[in-house]
């Protein structure tokens, strides 16, 4: 299974919450694509960050961070989710998200 | 026939009611239930604007003249105790308008859109649209005139031109969200004053970040705002100066600034802010409180809501600044302002007053825009 964010969703996701951020947030890619997605099946999720304009830091700590404070373990996530590009400048957004997804992880530890 | 008695019922029926109006609203001014509007109210309310309108060269007389616009809403708002019969009527003279930055055209802009947002239409604009002055083609380019009501047929939803010598704006655009059609609207009119404008990830994440911090952070509530407000907005614009070849990206808030809704960090800030306060006014060299606070909001992971997963996007904010070569941003908030620069330490300064509100301003060369485009393209 695979999501192009930038196709599937939006080429400009920008915030947090839904609806109060805007209609694109990292809330709404979460509960209507990523955990859906996950839930629906075992296999790799893969999530393709080609396309879109940025990725705006608080879109994918509520999107990705998100889906620990939902119940995902990280070893959960590590095993499930494949977060790609081709666009050299959106490589940093994959080492943002896991690292936003392994402070999530302390923070509810904490 | 039938239709003409008809006609004459109804024009009957409608003489009655106004009678009865008019007898109701006389017996309440006569009980002292409804006032008579005060003769203040009831003349064409004047604002002199000054010459130079400029955060940098003219601060006093710049936030003076924004400050008794701002006094034109607490007015409405006070007026409507009264017995409503005609609309505050205003004027803006601007014939002696020479100079004004980007910075403070987008600031008037704001607080006209605030006050036609408060008032509707109990605010009614007298003046005229001015000469073409290049200030005031500025102004127009923003939508100041549109905004009090006047229009030119000639330049209804035509693009912008660019002239050399000139400044070439887009409208200003304001939201209480970060809307998708909102976002690409924004983009598309950026696009058409820098041809070769494509939107890049430090430029979106850059201003969806300073609109969020608008919306989520300048307006709370345990604060009292010394105006009327309508409700947690932005407004942003972009500008191209072609005579020092930049493009500049803006967005304004009209909260109560960053010192303000920033948490100290720590025992050891809170000890700096002591000391900033009692000597930042006496010795010039000492930061002040709120110069303090403001660059603290540029270092990462600080939070208003002490949640750990919010609290990024001041660094955001910054990212443009480190990508393209010669940029250049600039936050005034509240009493401070502070800019960092490629290359460059950050910089603060103080302000005399409070600017009212929040103002990010990203300043691009356009060679470095195009280069960093092509490099990523």
């Amino acid at each position: 299974m695979d999501i192009k964010i930038a196709q599937d969703f939006s080429k400009v996701p920008a915030g947090r919450y839904h609806p109060i951020d805007g209609d694109k947030t990292g809330q709404r890619f979460r509960t209507e694509y990523l955990a859906i997605n996950l839930a629906q099946s075992n296999a790799e999720l893969e999530i393709n960050l080609d396309g879109a304009v940025g990725y705006p830091s608080s879109f994918l700590e509520e999107a990705f961070g998100g889906l620990v404070r939902a119940g995902y373990t990280v070893e959960q996530l590590e095993s499930r989710l494949k977060i790609v590009t081709t666009e050299p400048q959106k490589q940093r957004y994959i080492d943002q998200i896991w690292k936003y997804i392994r402070k999530a992880k302390e923070n509810s530890i904490a | 026939m039938r239709l003409e008695n008809n006609r004459k019922k109804i024009k009957r029926l409608r003489l009655n009611a106004r009678k009865r109006l008019k007898a109701a609203i006389r017996k309440d001014i006569l009980s002292g239930r409804l006032k008579r509007v005060p003769l203040q109210f009831r003349e064409v309310i004047k604002f002199e604007c000054p010459s130079e309108l400029s955060l940098d060269r003219n601060f006093d007389a710049t936030i003076g003249f924004f400050r008794e616009l701002k006094e034109l809403s607490n007015q409405i708002v006070t007026r409507r105790a009264y017995r409503k019969t005609q609309p505050v009527h205003y004027s803006i003279g601007l014939q002696n308008l020479e100079v004004i930055s980007i910075r403070c055209a987008v600031i008037f802009a704001a607080e006209i859109d605030r006050l036609r947002r408060i008032a509707g239409d109990e605010l009614d604009y007298k003046g005229k649209a001015e000469n073409d002055k290049e200030p005031i083609s500025l102004l127009r380019q923003l939508g100041l005139f549109r905004l009090v009501g006047i229009r030119r047929e000639e330049e209804v939803n035509l693009p912008p031109k660019v002239a050399h010598g000139h400044r070439t704006a887009i409208p200003l655009m304001s939201g209480l969200n970060c809307d998708e059609q909102r976002i690409v609207s924004f983009y598309q009119a950026v696009e058409t004053i820098l041809v070769d404008f494509q939107t890049t990830d430090f430029f979106h994440v850059g201003m969806v970040e300073a609109m969020l911090n608008a919306t989520n952070h300048a307006y709370l509530s345990e604060f009292l705002l010394q105006y009327p407000s309508c409700g947690k907005r932005w407004w942003a614009a972009a500008a191209l100066d072609t005579e020092c070849s930049e493009l500049k990206l803006l967005v304004f808030d009209q909260g109560h600034g960053i010192a303000r809704t920033l948490p100290s960090s720590g025992l050891i800030e809170s000890i700096e802010l002591t000391i900033a306060k009692l000597l930042g006014k006496i010795v010039s060299f000492v930061d002040t409180p709120e110069e303090i606070l403001v660059k603290a909001a540029l270092d990462t992971a600080r939070t208003r809501t002490n949640d750990d997963e919010r609290g990024q996007g001041f660094k955001d904010i910054q990212a443009a600044v480190f990508e393209v070569e010669g940029a250049r941003l600039r936050i005034a908030s509240g009493r401070a302002e502070v800019t960092l620069q490629y290359g460059n330490d950050t910089v603060s300064k103080r302000l005399p007053y409070h600017i009212g509100g929040t103002l990010i301003e990203w300043a691009f060369p356009v060679q470095s825009v195009q280069q960093h485009e092509t490099e990523v393209a």
